[in-house]
């Protein structure tokens, strides 16, 4: 340094020591900085010194030093990722959600609200927990529906139905309530509905509210057009005050409806209503009733067992304490009623009374709560047929006029009923707090009174009467039950009474193949005529396009290869007008007929297509249709066959029907039910053929015949939306542009989901309607299906069938060549 | 393995004419030690200092550079270093003002160093411009030696 002095003595210049100076400050500020710039890392706890810096910083901020807590934790949040905001939510706020813990989140009452925040996408049933542990759900119809049980159970539900109890949780359909004078309701009923069904909506049996109905709605006066659905109804036995009906006193009318088809009817009744101004007042009881359906021989086991009626003597002096029953009971004609049901109830056990219950009845009830009779352990409910009744009370049992009332039908009661229902929670609490463990409670008043509504369904009525040679399959009677309608808010305390005595649970699926084994149509598949049923068909294709798609193109079906034409949708609309205008040609033979036709055909220009749903014409189809069967037999039938030329002459069809029924009917869709003779059971999508000749003859020689084989197509290639093979890729230009047309041809063909018009010719046997369900009838030990047929091809298949026969069909699937022969009978349940 | 432990050597380069106005590369004068090395300590000198020997921090205004070496070698270069008689074509010396095992050490020290440097021209300025360029710079390097500057400036007016 001392040398440093000396030289800068001796060669000291202003600008020398300025510089020295400035260099020197600059270059301490340089050290200061590198000294000082121990902030490299974006966290703070990386710029400890090395002797405070901890494992595990980054998550536990107890690590820091305490002064640089808070700091630290403002780190974690930023750096943690943040939560998915929904658009109402604050964009300032940029800190991240804190995901609650697992155990925190299965609290309760948070659990509740989660539910709720779901069930505003799709509405729940109340028993919908019990079904989503143990059921397979969907989405459909805004519901969140069951749609089969987690476990195989196709044939275990037959059995059920057939032997034992199956039951559904049907909630989904809502109710519409109408209210007014008789008058005013029938006139909108008279519009929306017509006799030709098969029920008149006016008539004594259902007005006086002892027996509830099933029938199809149309739209305001466009019978047989333009229908909307199937309705269950039934009649208030009583008025809106309680008392027995007189002339201009209101009514209530419960019609009870598909979600497919709820909207529009609502809308239509509303629009009449307003129009013609009838004084008649719509409510939604969508949220008010629950209701479920019971199948099967043992549900009336499992009903008794289940609903005990509930004693309801009124004991309390004043008005403010009093319940809804003992307000209700007061009136004598309602205790009356009440006691005869009593009675009947008791009585319901025995054989005698119980095979008495008229078909479609209605049965009022008010019973305990169900929760206090719950037995241990699931059980098997049955019959005690040592029960003793008296002969003098069972012979007029039947004939009281009371049993059907109920005070359901009151909201005032439903509400109140639904208010005071225990919480769970406290039954368990008073439960525990008995004395002795195990004992039943009893709460004497404070017990809560349920009224409980239970309609009688007949189930299957046609009869099966020789197994193997009848056209008909399904037992008779195969699905009646009970469908016991509730109030809302008690739908999962006797979901879990008809559980635990022994009612096995069914879906959509049980339902569907409890309609086909009765020979039924299902609403919305089987109702393509109507708004609900075209959209169930067009979501229903496009669900089956998607998952044909997402296989790979190899594993695909290639149906154009098999001569299918519509794999996934029925064409109805191209199969009606197809046979309109064949059947048209081929009887346009006379100058007489075509002058009919001309004259009608202005009128008739409506090409909408219709369901025939007339009894009456139905009734005729029918019997034209029946007959005797092919059975092997040892002498040669010798069976007259039609010549050729009478089967298209005038007096043909005329013999069936009027020149201007037929006309008339000709685009209509007839539902049919078909067994098969020998092997196959059909699926959705199958084709129902017309015979040959050469079928007939070879099924005349040998009623076991295979049936003939649709020869094999050339059709198009897979359909492979997107992607170019590499070939393609490698082609010219031209070549590529003239591969991808035929391509986007075969691609659309099979898979649009537009109206495209499907050649009902495609195939070497005419196509006379198709399949829509269809299984192994475990009856019969054949399959069966059902489906709906064009009526032109019907009555193709009446002129053609040999006359004294059973009418056969040939049925085809859509995955495969052959053929089969199949009886087909027209069914006349609505 | 274990660590690599370095030695930093602190150096100044007093050129003789006292001219700032060289720029030193550290090219340079690294090549220039590597030369003293070999002439001190021959090939197994410049062999075993070769590894890790570079020049950390130059300087070229105040002539101090940080070079670093590895420990078991440093020795060879500190003890070649006041040997280094030229740099650039010019006569020079070379001062080792401080050896650390860190640069942050070797920094610290340079700072204490200059604030010393600094005070101590305050004292020996001659003229008032040179005192008020000098204050200046203690001015821009420092906040907190505000007190100290008051101190030097009561002393530098007391003489």
């Amino acid at each position: 340094m001392s040398k440093m002095d000396d030289e800068g003595e001796q060669i000291t210049t202003v600008i020398d020591v300025a510089k020295f100076a400035s260099s020197r400050a600059d270059e301490i500020n340089t050290m200061m900085q590198a000294l000082e710039g121990r902030r490299k890392g974006k966290r703070m706890f990386q710029r400890l010194p090395r002797h405070m810096r901890r494992r595990a910083v980054s998550h536990n901020v107890k690590r820091l030093p305490r002064s640089m807590r808070s700091q630290g934790e403002k780190e974690m949040k930023q750096s943690k990722p943040t939560q998915k905001r929904k658009e109402g939510a604050d964009t300032e706020d940029s800190e991240p959600a804190k995901k609650r813990s697992r155990r925190h989140r299965r609290r309760p009452s948070n659990l509740r609200s989660e539910f709720n925040r779901r069930q505003r996408r799709f509405i729940w049933l109340e028993t919908h927990l019990w079904h989503a542990k143990r059921f397979k759900m969907e989405d459909k119809w805004g519901h969140r529906i069951p749609l089969h049980s987690n476990e195989k159970g196709v044939r275990a539900a037959y059995r059920s139905v057939m032997k034992h109890c199956l039951m559904q949780d049907v909630s989904y359909n809502g109710v519409v309530e109408l209210v007014g004078r008789k008058e005013n309701i029938l006139k909108v009923m008279n519009c929306i509905t017509n006799k030709e069904t098969g029920i008149n909506i006016s008539d004594e049996r259902y007005l006086n509210g002892s027996h509830h109905g099933r029938t199809i709605l149309y739209k305001k006066n466009a019978y047989p057009y333009k229908a909307i659905g199937p309705t269950d109804f039934m009649w208030n036995a009583l008025t809106t005050d309680g008392t027995t009906p007189s002339d201009g006193s209101t009514r209530q009318l419960w019609l009870w409806l598909h979600p497919a088809c709820f909207d529009e009817t609502i809308a239509e009744i509303k629009g009449m209503c307003s129009e013609g101004s009838i004084d008649v007042s719509i409510n939604d009881l969508r949220a008010d009733l629950v209701r479920f359906h019971l199948e099967g021989p043992l549900s009336r086991s499992v009903l008794i067992d289940a609903l005990k009626v509930a004693d309801v003597a009124c004991s309390s002096e004043t008005i403010e304490g009093r319940h809804w029953w003992e307000e209700h009971y007061l009136d004598p004609d309602k205790l009356a009623a009440y006691k005869e049901q009593s009675i009947l109830w008791e009585g319901m056990s025995n054989v005698d009374i119980a095979s008495k219950l008229e078909s479609s009845c209605m049965m009022g009830l008010t019973v305990r709560d169900p929760r206090h009779l719950l037995p241990r352990k699931r059980m098997q409910a049955m019959i005690d047929s040592t029960k003793i009744i008296e002969e003098s009370t069972k012979q007029n049992l039947l004939e009281k006029d009371k049993l059907f009332w109920s005070p359901i039908w009151d909201h005032n009661v439903r509400k109140q009923v639904k208010d005071t229902q225990v919480s769970q929670h406290k039954i368990n609490q008073m439960r525990s707090e008995q004395l002795v463990p195990g004992t039943p409670l009893d709460l004497g008043r404070q017990e809560s009174r349920i009224p409980v509504l239970i309609l009688q369904n007949p189930g299957s009525q046609t009869l099966c009467k020789d197994k193997r040679g009848s056209p008909t399959f399904g037992t008779l009677g195969y699905g009646a039950g009970f469908d016991v309608i509730i109030p809302s808010g008690w739908g999962m305390e006797f979901w879990v009474a008809f559980y635990f005595r022994g009612a096995r649970a069914g879906a959509r699926r049980e339902a569907s193949s409890s309609h086909l084994h009765q020979g039924r149509p299902e609403f919305p598949l089987d109702y393509p005529d109507t708004q609900g049923g075209k959209l169930y068909a067009k979501s229903l294709q496009e669900e089956l396009v998607t998952s044909y798609m997402k296989k790979p193109p190899a594993k695909r079906l290639n149906y154009s290869k098999v001569g299918t034409e519509n794999p996934f949708s029925h064409p109805w609309n191209e199969l009606v007008v197809y046979w309109r205008t064949n059947v048209e040609q081929k009887d346009a033979s006379s100058a007489e007929k075509n002058e009919q036709l001309i004259e009608l055909n202005p009128e008739s220009e409506n090409t909408d297509i219709f369901i025939l749903r007339s009894n009456q014409h139905l009734y005729q189809l029918q019997n034209q249709c029946i007959g005797k069967c092919f059975k092997p037999s040892k002498k040669s039938v010798n069976v007259k066959q039609p010549k050729t030329e009478d089967l298209y002459t005038k007096e043909n069809i005329a013999s069936i029907f009027t020149n201007e029924t037929f006309l008339k009917l000709k685009s209509s869709l007839v539902f049919v039910t078909m067994r098969m003779l020998n092997r196959g059971a059909p699926s959705m999508f199958a084709m129902i053929c017309l015979m040959n000749k050469e079928d007939l003859e070879a099924l005349e020689s040998n009623p076991s015949s295979p049936g003939p084989i649709e020869p094999k197509h050339t059709g198009s290639p897979t359909p492979r939306v997107g992607k170019k093979s590499e070939s393609v890729k490698h082609k010219k230009e031209l070549n590529v542009k003239g591969q991808q047309s035929e391509l986007d041809k075969a691609v659309k063909l099979q898979t649009s989901t537009d109206e495209i018009s499907t050649n009902i010719d495609c195939c070497s046997r005419a196509i006379i309607g198709y399949v829509t369900n269809g299984a192994q009838a475990f009856s019969v030990g054949v399959g069966c299906s059902v489906g709906l047929c064009s009526f032109g091809g019907l009555v193709r298949l009446l002129q053609q069938k040999v006359p004294g026969r059973n009418a056969v069909v040939l049925i085809r699937d859509s995955k495969s060549l052959q053929y089969r022969y199949a009886y087909i009978k027209i069914t006349t349940i609505t | 393995m274990v660590r690599l432990r370095n030695r930093y050597l602190l150096c100044e380069i007093n050129f003789d004419d006292q001219r700032t106005n060289i720029e030193v590369m550290s090219n340079d004068l690294l090549n220039e030690i590597k030369q003293s090395v070999v002439t001190m300590h021959g090939d197994y000198g410049i062999g075993s200092v070769m590894p890790g020997f570079n020049v950390k921090y130059l300087n070229p205004y105040t002539r101090i550079f940080i070079v670093r070496s590895r420990r078991r070698s440093y020795k060879f270069v500190s003890t070649a270093l006041p040997f280094m008689k030229k740099l650039l074509d010019k006569p020079c010396r070379i001062t080792t003002l401080h050896c650390g095992g860190t640069i942050r050490s070797c920094q610290k020290f340079l700072l204490k160093y200059q604030r010393q440097q600094l005070s101590a021209v305050l004292l020996k300025c001659k003229t008032d411009a040179e005192q008020k360029k000098v204050k200046e710079s203690i001015l821009k390097c420092t906040l907190k030696d505000v007190e100290e500057e008051g101190c030097l400036e009561e002393d530098i007016d007391s003489s």
